[in-house]
């Protein structure tokens, strides 16, 4: 049985847990609830306790399985190695199992399985948008609680994808290497000018970027929901797509979704020999773009952009695919730009994927301290390499009144590319 | 039907957020950081925001007769803050303010849900520190370290949480708010109940408030690290340190064990054939603390330690890496660690290493020991693996012979993680039966009803 598909494979990792509470001091969610329930141990814990049949599934133990933004910072700061946020996935998967998914939650995991209903969705959700929402200058606000933050900006869904009118094959003359471009949700449906940028800087350098049209969602809001059946499916077909282009990376612009080809990708087709095998050695082609720019050679000149900047490091891609500084270095090496670092860049955001929309309260209160911490630098742009972290602060801060940009990495850095 | 009354008085008295009585957040208070301790679900547990609230729970639970467990962030080591099955968990997360930072007098006003760090954070623009600094400075409460009377690196120069507690407030067994102490350096009014309450484990009143005495952020430190082939040799070397009246800020000792572990986990360049290595750092002002770490230097290396200096903050970090990487390197070789802290008279460590070294090798038990030298307050750790009948029972054996050990150096049972549930039975050995006794009348005269932490501290009458 693979990883996610029986509690009894987290077991022994459960056991590690020497419960001596080193997660408390770094969980975003703890700090504003001070729940046990909130943070790693206590999470360990309720999978320990259903492993001993303390406890059963119950709705509530799915609910509470749930309140975890997956920011992996409990992973760093644990004495014993215990991997949190791999067990934390396995008790929903557990939870869900044992019936405790709430219906709002499965919708959304079934939207991000299927990409026509994906589709379909945002489509009527778009013609819908100024029903429910009020138009401002920069996206739109909820009239109506339903459920969402009312002092947040939610954006305006774009009306066509990235995906419907990219190139499938996007040659240069003389190039020097071929790159594979996984869009990702994100990039595709929220902002599909973050796709034109990755492939202007991968043309800068002389790449050709393939592509596939059949690409979807990378799965992994669909397992960390706790459906690793699905998710399984999901990491196969694309598996069985990028491994055949003969590309020489694959390349992503969000951290969630080079997770995914890194991590979990290997961990779900572990049962099948070939697709592991091959889920493998795509892994080591995976790069964020910002560390694939870092790699190649620069293409010449960068144009300057007087701006004050900041940045935010996404957790998957610091924590997670470890990029470290590179996007930070990328910026700062534009001519004339301000870069003014933040207190605390590491942070976790809040927003988490689905998080700030199942949790709005509480993830506006997550976010406190960062959008302190951006005020605080005084820029007028601020760069994430991830487009939820970007859709979390773009709304929290637009619905404050402040008057600076989000934008992805790899668009700044597009924009000082001749 | 009486647990429904009790929810719905608990309600009505904190708000409903304030009260948990669902069974899969009760689990969740059935444990701390203890090892091998049976978890019991509470009935209930609550997060007061208010010494009102807390004095209408101790009513309450007078009332109904149910025991109140109070919490922090549970974790600590001696089973202290595991309930009893019907009980009440009370948690004073939610009162975590730091009421006052007073530089002029050089005191700070929390309350007990205030966590260490964010104590330090906020006294350094002062330019002050809160000097008691258990392992888990990050994460524990003031009220869970001073109901423990926590230690910590530093306890060798600056003692440990007792000589900075100068006053609290205290719910009573029969609801009334009492102030003991308060700012002032000089207090003999009545018995010294400040001291008597920390320490107490939480078995004699509820702390709502306190008030520490801080003191000024040293100006300048130095670190340095020792290796040695010899265990004698690492025991001189201490001795002579303090001979020549230097007294370090911190003095700690890791033995063969926790080295090799230590290097293989975290690769900063520990020699894995020494015996054991001392980390030593001096502070002070900048003349002071240039002194003495010269003299400490030359006497570590009289002693025939192979000396590490670092000459700047990152360095410093390299070498404190070490120490730091000590119990993550031990926790991950088993499964389970149990983590004890006999301490001896500074000049018997070497003795007890060597004792303890003794014991390891006849229970055939994995134990690597470090800790703090300077104060004689050792960690033995012992990895093990918790579902291994067989083995548990030799590593009980193998903890009663490091209490006995420790108590014919003149040592204690505990030097800073308190006795709880995990060393209760091993107090009389300790205290003697007269000792006993006058703990019980103690117990008895503050908490008749004895809803206080039931079970802990005091043995009762099995």
């Amino acid at each position: 049985m693979a990883l996610y598909d029986d509690l009894t494979n987290q077991a022994a990792d459960v056991q590690k847990c020497m419960r001596c509470g080193s997660c408390q001091a770094v969980c975003p969610v703890y700090s504003v609830t001070h729940a046990e329930a909130d943070v790693a141990r206590g999470k360990i814990q309720l999978s320990r306790a259903l492993l001993e049949g303390r406890l059963e599934p119950t709705p509530h133990l799915s609910a509470l399985s749930q309140r975890c933004l997956l920011c992996l910072a409990c992973i760093d700061a644990c004495p014993s190695g215990v991997a949190t946020c791999t067990d934390i996935i396995g008790l929903r998967a557990a939870a869900a199992r044992g019936g405790g998914l709430p219906l709002a939650k499965k919708l959304l995991m079934t939207g991000f399985a299927h990409k026509p209903m994906l589709e379909k969705g945002l489509g009527l959700a778009r013609s819908l948008q100024p029903l429910a929402f009020k138009r401002g200058v920069s996206g739109y606000q909820p009239r109506f609680p339903l459920g969402l933050d009312l002092r947040r900006i939610y954006p305006a869904i774009p009306s066509r994808t990235f995906l419907s009118t990219a190139g499938e094959y996007v040659k240069q003359p003389r190039a020097e290497l071929k790159v594979a471009f996984f869009a990702g949700c994100m990039t595709n449906y929220i902002y599909p000018g973050v796709g034109p940028a990755v492939v202007k800087l991968l043309a800068a350098r002389r790449a050709d970027v393939v592509i596939p049209k059949e690409q979807h969602c990378c799965g992994f809001p669909v397992l960390a929901l706790g459906d690793p059946a699905t998710a399984r499916e999901m990491a196969a077909s694309h598996v069985k797509l990028f491994d055949g282009l003969g590309a020489d990376y694959l390349v992503t612009a969000c951290g969630t979704c080079g997770e995914s080809f890194l991590e979990h990708y290997p961990e779900l087709l572990q049962d099948d020999p070939d697709l592991y095998a091959r889920a493998k050695a795509l892994a080591a082609k995976v790069r964020d773009i910002s560390s694939l720019l870092a790699e190649l050679p620069a293409p010449g000149e960068l144009l300057p952009l007087p701006w004050r900047v900041t940045y935010h490091q996404p957790c998957h891609l610091g924590r997670g695919m470890r990029v470290g500084d590179t996007p930070a270095d990328l910026i700062r090496a534009v001519p004339e730009i301000d870069f003014v670092p933040l207190a605390d860049p590491d942070r976790c955001c809040g927003g988490a994927g689905s998080f700030q929309l199942f949790y709005p309260g509480l993830s506006r209160e997550i976010a406190g301290p960062k959008l302190k911490d951006i005020r605080a630098t005084g820029a007028a742009v601020l760069v994430t390499g991830c487009g939820a972290c970007r859709n979390q602060l773009e709304g929290l801060l637009g619905g404050e009144d402040w008057n600076g940009k989000v934008m992805h990495t790899a668009e700044l850095l597009a924009m000082a590319t001749p | 039907m009486r647990e429904q009354k009790v929810l719905h008085e608990l309600q009505k008295v904190l708000g409903k957020d304030n009260v948990i009585y669902r069974p899969e957040d009760l689990y969740l208070y059935s444990y701390d950081a203890t090892p091998d301790v049976p978890r019991e679900v509470p009935a209930v547990a609550v997060t007061p925001e208010s010494t009102d609230q807390v004095a209408a729970v101790v009513n309450i639970c007078r009332q109904h007769r149910l025991p109140i467990f109070p919490r922090g962030s549970a974790t600590n080591l001696s089973g202290g803050t595991v309930p009893q099955a019907g009980g009440l968990v009370l948690l004073t997360l939610k009162m975590n303010r730091i009421l006052e930072l007073d530089p002029d007098n050089l005191t700070a006003t929390v309350q007990p849900g205030v966590i260490i760090q964010h104590l330090n954070d906020a006294s350094a623009p002062h330019g002050l520190i809160y000097p008691p600094d258990p392992g888990t400075v990050a994460v524990a409460t003031m009220g869970g370290s001073v109901s423990e009377c926590s230690g910590g690196l530093r306890g060798l120069k600056y003692g440990v949480t007792r000589d900075y507690v100068t006053g609290l407030q205290v719910v009573m067994a029969d609801g009334s708010v009492a102030r003991f102490g308060g700012k002032t350096v000089k207090n003999v009014t009545g018995y010294d109940m400040v001291r008597l309450f920390t320490g107490s484990e939480g078995t004699l009143g509820l702390i709502t408030e306190i008030i520490v005495r801080l003191v000024p952020a040293p100006a300048d430190r130095r670190s340095m690290l020792a290796s040695f082939t010899e265990l004698a040799a690492a025991g001189e070397a201490v001795a002579a340190i303090i001979r020549a009246k230097v007294i370090p800020a911190t003095m700690e000792i890791l033995d063969h064990t926790t080295i090799s572990a230590v290097e293989n986990y975290a690769h900063v360049g520990l020699p894995q054939e020494a015996a054991a290595v001392l980390l030593v750092e001096v502070d002070g002002l900048p003349e002071v603390v240039r002194q003495d770490a010269a003299t400490v230097e030359r006497l570590l290396k009289q002693c025939g330690g192979q000396v590490r200096l670092a000459a700047d903050d990152r360095e410093r970090d390299a070498l404190w890496a070490a120490r730091r990487a000590a119990l993550p390197a031990l926790a991950r070789l088993r499964p389970t660690t149990v983590l004890e802290d006999a301490t001896v008279p500074r000049s018997r460590i070497v003795d007890m290493l060597v004792a303890i070294g003794e014991i390891a090798k006849r229970h055939d038990l994995l134990i690597g020991t470090f800790g703090h030298a300077g104060d004689g307050n050792l960690h033995p750790t012992i990895l093990t693996d918790e579902s291994n009948g067989a083995e548990m029972a030799r590593v009980h054996e193998a903890v009663q012979e490091i209490f006995t050990i420790a108590l014919s150096m003149g040592g204690t049972l505990s030097g800073e993680h308190g006795v709880g549930l995990a060393k209760k039975r091993f107090l009389p050995q300790e205290l003697g039966d007269g000792g006993v006794a006058a703990v019980r009348r103690i117990k008895q005269a503050l908490d008749p009803e004895n809803i206080f932490n039931p079970g802990k501290l005091v043995p009762g009458e099995e």
